[in-house]
């Protein structure tokens, strides 16, 4: 019977001819894609907008070659959860990452929910208002969500 | 199955500054030589590592797993997967004696995690949605259902670095149980057909994307899914080993199975070294916790469950049920 075993090996000792240190620094270019493309320039345009098909409202948007319809999407929201600030850094942070669902919308999106304090306050289902940057850039990041009343 | 699959052999090194081609080597030679095997009586070999963790193409570096002129399997993301995908080599006749070999420069990763890369860069990225903010989001989420207590989870927590010899910390602020272990590693295993060895008594995997919906946040739904189709033998289950990239996604995932076989999560014959607490060098950190579990059966008849979370959040899971055969 062959047994299973653990080796522990002494460590190999390289001499620093031996050795190679690889600093690697590549590029890359993404594309946002047909669909991609026309939700982030809504967004310059302040307009959240999901892509209707099959029967769900997809934010943001995903292209698997069906036809389909753009929607309107917010102003309010539904917070589903957020990663708390002080879980993760010891440093103050103005806001937090959160998963929303949109209203209007089928899937939820990841985003961030300010201030990040008033997470703490909030459980799953939460209201949440839709709020845009004065100059969007047409990019995820032109929008965030804070809590109604808040 | 339908031909029996076992593990013959295993070996892994881990360290703080490996020069990781070399443990890869070391560890193939060391499992082939418990398995009593030439590289020669090798058929295939399957690879798993992450390419952003080596710095290189895994599937280009499988020399130093001694792959050339070999039927070669890149499995990156996953060991279970990489496991899964060597049984199957040999399940379906189409190999006799299979090596899997994984390993991961993780030590890099303390200093910058660079798996926010796996998310996507017009949609989460930007977002801050790094592998411990998603980790975290889905940890609110479950502990504001009830799903999870803070005492149960912290518990856990605590247990998990005591086993691996690890003070209780966190780093930079984050909380200790969000906190991979990052290391070098590397790890072998030598699998073939027959009845000799521990046996792989069942093999079930699922896979979720990195951004999971509100509905699939929770690792002990992604296990239950890998485990829907599985056999599993709990009568004479004597050890279970959950690796994941945070004790928190461990301590989820393994909800599912315990709530199966009525053991508490800090029972002593779960996770025996510390699971990902002890040691972290990636997706194929998993194989070292699969071969452990084959350890803990060996020369025995009893059973035991590896459950690898592989993936930045734990998402790409795998369900090794193992069998001695004595």
């Amino acid at each position: 019977m062959v047994t299973a075993a653990e080796t522990q090996m002494d460590t190999v000792a390289v001499s620093a001819a031996e050795t190679r240190e690889v600093d690697v620094r590549a590029p890359f270019r993404h594309s946002a894609g047909r669909l991609g493309s026309v939700f982030l320039q809504a967004l310059r345009e302040r307009r959240l907008i999901g892509w209707k098909t099959g029967g769900r409202v997809i934010v943001p948007p995903r292209d698997f070659g069906a036809s389909g319809e753009w929607v309107e999407l917010g102003p309010g929201a539904r917070l589903e959860a957020y990663a708390p600030a002080d879980w993760i850094a010891a440093d103050a942070a103005d806001s937090c990452l959160a998963l929303v669902t949109v209203d209007g919308a089928d899937t939820a999106l990841l985003t961030r929910l300010r201030p990040a304090a008033s997470a703490g306050a909030l459980r799953p289902g939460a209201r949440l208002a839709l709020r845009f940057a004065d100059a969007p850039q047409g990019s995820i990041t032109d929008f965030w969500f804070e809590p109604v009343g808040g | 199955m339908a031909v029996s699959v076992t593990i013959a052999g295993s070996a892994e090194r881990i360290g703080r500054s490996l020069a990781v081609d070399i443990a890869v080597t070391q560890c193939v030679r060391a499992a082939l030589a418990a398995a009593a095997l030439a590289l020669d009586d090798i058929d295939a070999v399957v690879t798993c590592g992450s390419d952003v963790l080596d710095g290189g193409m895994v599937g280009t570096r499988s020399g130093i797993a001694g792959a050339y002129g070999r039927e070669l399997v890149t499995v990156p993301s996953s060991g279970g997967h990489a496991f899964a995908a060597a049984a199957s080599l040999i399940e379906s006749g189409q190999a006799r004696n299979v090596l899997v070999a994984g390993w991961g420069e993780g030590s890099k990763f303390a200093l910058l995690d660079g798996r926010s890369v796996q998310a996507d860069p017009f949609y989460a990225r930007p977002v801050g949605a790094d592998a411990a903010a998603m980790t975290a989001l889905q940890a609110q989420r479950l502990l504001a259902d009830g799903a999870l207590t803070g005492e149960a989870l912290s518990e856990y927590g605590e247990a998990m670095q005591r086993r691996a010899g690890l003070a209780e910390n966190g780093s930079g602020g984050m909380r200790p149980w969000l906190l991979p272990q990052w290391a070098d590693g590397a790890c072998a295993i030598v699998l073939r057909a027959g009845e000799d060895g521990v046996r792989v008594a069942d093999v079930g995997t699922s896979f979720r994307g990195y951004t999971p919906q509100p509905a699939d946040l929770d690792p002990a739904g992604w296990v239950a899914a890998a485990m829907a189709n599985m056999k599993l033998a709990e009568r004479g289950l004597t050890a279970i080993e959950a690796c994941g990239p945070a004790m928190v996604t461990e301590f989820a995932a393994l909800r599912t199975l315990l709530a199966r076989v009525g053991w508490p999560a800090v029972d002593d014959r779960i996770n025996a070294s510390g699971g990902g607490a002890s040691a972290f060098f990636g997706p194929a950190t998993g194989l070292r916790h699969i071969a452990r579990a084959a350890r803990a059966l060996s020369g025995g008849r009893s059973t035991g469950i590896a459950i690898d979370l592989a993936g930045p959040i734990g998402q790409a899971t795998s369900v090794i049920a193992l069998e001695g055969t004595g």
